[in-house]
């Protein structure tokens, strides 16, 4: 039993949904949060070409308010930017977890920055809470 | 590989993620969450809270990479009062970048 964890553009989510289904993977949780990568956040620089990633000072960030820069902390000596991203969560015993990354990655890839991570951690144990079931059976 | 699942205090994101940023961690994930712990959250007077809002910093980083990373989040997040949160480790098997599809 393996859980994936994979950090997706926003945008994305429907068609990897639906691609996940093609390949028997019905089960899912979707988070909706912020995430950055390398880049530290910083998709401003496509809007606005002055904003640098070593900014000095957090004028600019009022222009494009996250909710970090809501809070208006003016003792920060540089913009904290995050981008709204979705984690899909899902537990596979059944399905290979070759095939999950695949599909993740076919309907995913744009080659763009920003694409998003995939994580495999493993799994212990899984509880089906209606029927007390326990192990791969609860997650078929 | 391991995964660090922090659950801080909202008002000490800005310190945390700047003083990662700071030491080479820039990526990260975060959620806005509401937990309780062995308090039960909060009475103030009458009125009592049973969840608190918290932050939920998630990143993956090298084995070696671990107790820097989990010092520098304490560090800036530490203020003695209960409430400060918690710091959960776990092993990544894999992790692809999308993009490339490279392992990390």
């Amino acid at each position: 039993m393996k859980e994936v964890m994979a950090i997706i553009r926003q945008a994305k989510v429907k068609e990897t949904l639906a691609a996940l289904v093609d390949i028997g993977v019905t089960s899912v949780t979707v988070h909706s949060l912020n995430g950055r990568g390398r880049q530290g956040g910083n998709i401003m620089e496509s809007v606005d070409p002055d904003m640098k990633t070593d900014v000095e000072c957090v004028s600019k960030i009022y222009k494009f308010p996250t909710p970090s820069s809501m809070a208006g902390d003016s003792k920060l000596t540089k913009p904290v930017l995050w981008v709204p991203k979705s984690l899909l969560n899902l537990v596979v015993s059944e399905v290979p977890v070759e095939k999950v990354l695949e599909t993740l990655s076919a309907v995913n890839r744009t080659g763009r920055c920003g694409d998003g991570k995939v994580f495999v951690l493993p799994m212990t144990d899984a509880v089906r809470i209606r029927t007390g079931e326990t192990g791969d059976e609860a997650i078929i | 590989m391991k995964m660090i699942r922090a659950i801080i205090r909202p008002e000490k994101e800005d310190d945390v993620v700047l003083a990662l940023e700071g030491a080479g961690f820039p990526a990260m994930t975060k959620a806005h969450v509401f937990g309780r712990g062995k308090q039960k959250g909060l009475q103030v007077g009458p009125v009592h809270y049973d969840l608190l809002p918290k932050v939920l910093l998630l990143l993956v980083v090298n084995d070696e990479d671990v107790h820097r990373v989990m010092s520098m989040i304490t560090d800036n997040s530490k203020t003695g009062f209960i409430g400060d949160g918690k710091i959960f480790v776990s092993e990544v098997e894999e992790a692809y970048t999308i993009r490339t599809g490279e392992g990390l």
